[in-house]
């Protein structure tokens, strides 16, 4: 590359800065020439970079991509404006706090200009190597998948934005779930049917704190996802059953390690002919110590940027794709609650 | 960086049957004194692996003298041959012959099974992994037809060479294999090689340093070498040490430690992407060796280990060494730094 893409970030929060620090780790292909975030306090700790307190004072700087690391009530518009401007847009997930936000957000991804969503679990050492195996064949097709994303909640937890439906438009599963949903449709597609329960029993926000989802496709391929803000251990899990054995990605590789150490268990099926007993087939376990999700996605990014090829990993449509069944899992929720409630009264 | 652990259910007798192994030795250390151990053809020398001088005497095997080294701790030969009179060891003395022609043709369907499709599945979906547009793959020195069988059908690779002066092969039998019988040293490939293989090469090479810089000389960048080697930092090689059976000049004429392979690595610019210690057989090793010399100065808790621990006890403990990077085989996968 002749010259490093020119790169700002709204919003400097927890993933502001881990932005921050993959734009300066690919220093010979992008530069980050300014911040933009509205708080004061916030601004005055960054150092070794301009900061703005408004979004037209970074556009000012002539950008090339903007890392739109806001809460999701703000992430549409700021991405609008951004691509209206003809800048590459790298916009964390959730999408907005509903489909209509995403379908605003598509309405202006105008030719040439680059769109991409933060699902990087999809980049995760132990979920790569999977796809590796499955595209491979050499379990043949996908039966079904599992899913449990969950975390411990906290004081914090009780004060995040994240809980506030005016800001986020949704609970654990559009803040949290939504990674686990994207990865069943990275695997297996889209899924056409949609069953999903929720509650707010335990933190009584004004949003889900768990959330059970059950989808299926016209494949026959189906998936199960428990999302919950009250498992009180911080917990990733992603089992993958398919015709000739199984997989499973457990723990995942973060900042603080809490969600345990990253691994992959693999293993074929064995039925009565094999030497092994049924049900207790020999695994080999893969454990991986570094996360390079960041990183990848954002090379993947910008290679579509440098080379002008389509962006088709984390792209709006899997972002709409997402959104859709989000929408359809609190709809159908809804009437579960609404039909709960006639049993109660 | 990532390392697997793996359970499994063979045993050391299905892939070295006793009696055969035995006589494999014997010829081997016949072979050792008369080809190898002339005083006249040694040449001293530091760490294969760290470089390092300073060394200390480990033990001698037949005739020739293991050093350990004071940093990196990694087993070697020295005074030790060259490859030149290697390479004439590994194509005309008669424990090879004895190896080719009845070893390894006694086990091969267990290898095939237990050794051989692992290890090609691990090449093909590493290299789907870490470097899906590979065409171009090299084997350096593989010693068995099965290697060379699974490396025809490895149909990702549009490119196959078997860069190897040993190996007897009618070049008609393999038509997508392209034959160089040549050793590695005289081989002048530059940034030709996507993914290369060197199953226990580094084991049983005189110039390591040597081997590695020709690696990184043939693969382009991004470019993959899978290794496989006994570790001198593994469960069985420690616990025995001189005592091992596993561990005899020339096929193991380096041991090294993770940490030597590490420090290799660094030194050569190969980024690690994979150090795993999948053994199986540790254990069962440390095991055997006991129950034919119960003389075996073990220490008391490996001796209640072997002596008295349940199988489900000792296979817990070989996955944890499996975890740890405490066994003593060990698989690797670097690449190349762009």
């Amino acid at each position: 590359m002749n010259k490093p893409l020119k790169c700002g970030i709204a919003g400097y929060g927890y993933m502001g800065e881990i932005r921050r620090a993959v734009i300066e780790r690919h220093a010979e292909n992008m530069e980050l020439v300014g911040i933009f975030d509205t708080n004061d306090a916030v601004r005055s700790k960054i150092h070794g970079v301009k900061t703005f307190s408004t979004l037209e004072d970074l556009f000012s700087q002539k950008l090339d991509i903007l890392f739109v690391c806001t809460p999701n009530c703000f992430s549409p518009e700021i991405s609008i404006k951004a691509m209206g401007l003809g800048i590459h847009v790298f916009c964390e997930k959730p999408p907005g706090r509903d489909v209509q936000d995403i379908k605003n957000i598509i309405a202006h991804e105008k030719n040439g200009v680059k769109l991409m969503f933060g699902f990087n679990h999809r980049f995760h050492p132990g979920i790569v190597k999977a796809k590796v195996i499955v595209d491979s064949g050499r379990f043949g097709r996908i039966i079904n998948l599992r899913g449990l994303y969950g975390k411990s909640g906290g004081i914090s937890f009780k004060k995040s934005w994240r809980n506030n439906r005016e800001i986020s438009g949704g609970g654990i599963l559009l803040d949290q779930g939504i990674h686990m949903l994207d990865l069943f449709s990275h695997f297996c597609g889209d899924f056409e049917e949609v069953k999903c329960f929720t509650s707010d029993d335990f933190w009584k926000f004004a949003v889900e704190d768990n959330a059970f989802v059950i989808l299926q496709n016209r494949k026959g391929q189906s998936a199960l996802c428990h999302s919950s803000a009250t498992f009180w251990k911080h917990t990733f899990r992603l089992d993958i059953t398919l015709e000739e054995g199984y997989m499973t990605v457990e723990g995942l590789l973060s900042k603080s390690g809490s969600y345990g150490r990253e691994k992959l268990i693999v293993a074929n099926r064995q039925f009565e002919d094999a030497t092994h007993a049924v049900g207790n087939p020999s695994e080999e376990v893969t454990y991986f110590d570094r996360d390079l999700s960041w990183d990848l996605e954002v090379e993947e990014f910008v290679n579509c940027i440098v080379e002008n090829k389509p962006v088709t990993t984390s792209s709006s449509r899997d972002a709409l794709r997402v959104m859709e069944i989000i929408e359809r899992d609190y709809d159908d929720a809804q009437k579960t609650r609404k039909a709960l409630q006639g049993f109660k009264s | 960086m990532k390392n697997i652990v793996i359970s499994d259910d063979y045993n050391a007798v299905d892939l070295k049957p006793s009696a055969l192994l035995k006589r494999y030795i014997e010829l081997t250390q016949q072979d050792v004194r008369e080809m190898l151990a002339d005083p006249k053809k040694l040449k001293e020398g530091g760490c294969p692996a760290c470089g390092n001088k300073d060394k200390k005497a480990a033990f001698t095997k037949f005739s020739l003298s293991y050093q350990e080294c004071a940093n990196c701790r990694t087993l070697f030969v020295s005074p030790r041959p060259d490859d030149k009179t290697l390479n004439e060891y590994y194509q005309k003395s008669a424990a090879r012959t004895f190896w080719r022609d009845e070893l390894s043709k006694a086990t091969d369907k267990k290898r095939k099974e237990k050794i051989v499709k692992p290890r090609f599945q691990w090449i093909l979906e590493s290299t789907r992994e870490h470097f899906p547009a590979a065409k171009t793959w090299v084997d350096v020195n593989t010693t068995q037809f099965s290697y060379v069988d699974a490396m025809a059908d490895a149909d990702i690779f549009t490119k196959k060479i078997l860069l190897n002066p040993y190996l007897r092969v009618e070049q008609n039998k393999y038509p997508k294999i392209e034959i160089i019988q040549q050793p590695w040293w005289e081989n002048t490939m530059s940034s030709a090689v996507d993914v290369m293989t060197l199953f226990e090469v580094v084991d049983h090479t005189s110039d390591v340093e040597g081997l590695v810089a020709s690696a990184s000389k043939m693969l382009k960048k991004n470019g993959l070498c899978f290794i496989t080697a006994i570790l001198s930092s593994g469960f069985d090689i420690q616990v025995l040490w001189d005592k091992a059976d596993n561990l005899y000049p020339p096929d193991r004429l380096n041991c090294l430690t993770v940490e030597g392979f590490k420090a290799l690595f660094a030194k050569h610019g190969f980024e690690c992407l994979e150090f795993s210690t999948p053994g199986i057989l540790d254990i069962e090793i440390v095991a055997k060796a006991y129950e034919q010399n119960p003389q075996l100065p073990l220490a008391r808790f490996v001796r209640d280990l072997v002596e008295s621990k349940d199988e489900q006890t000792k296979h817990t403990f070989q996955e944890f060494l499996q975890s740890a990077c405490m066994s003593s085989y060990g698989r690797i996968l670097i690449r190349k730094k762009g």
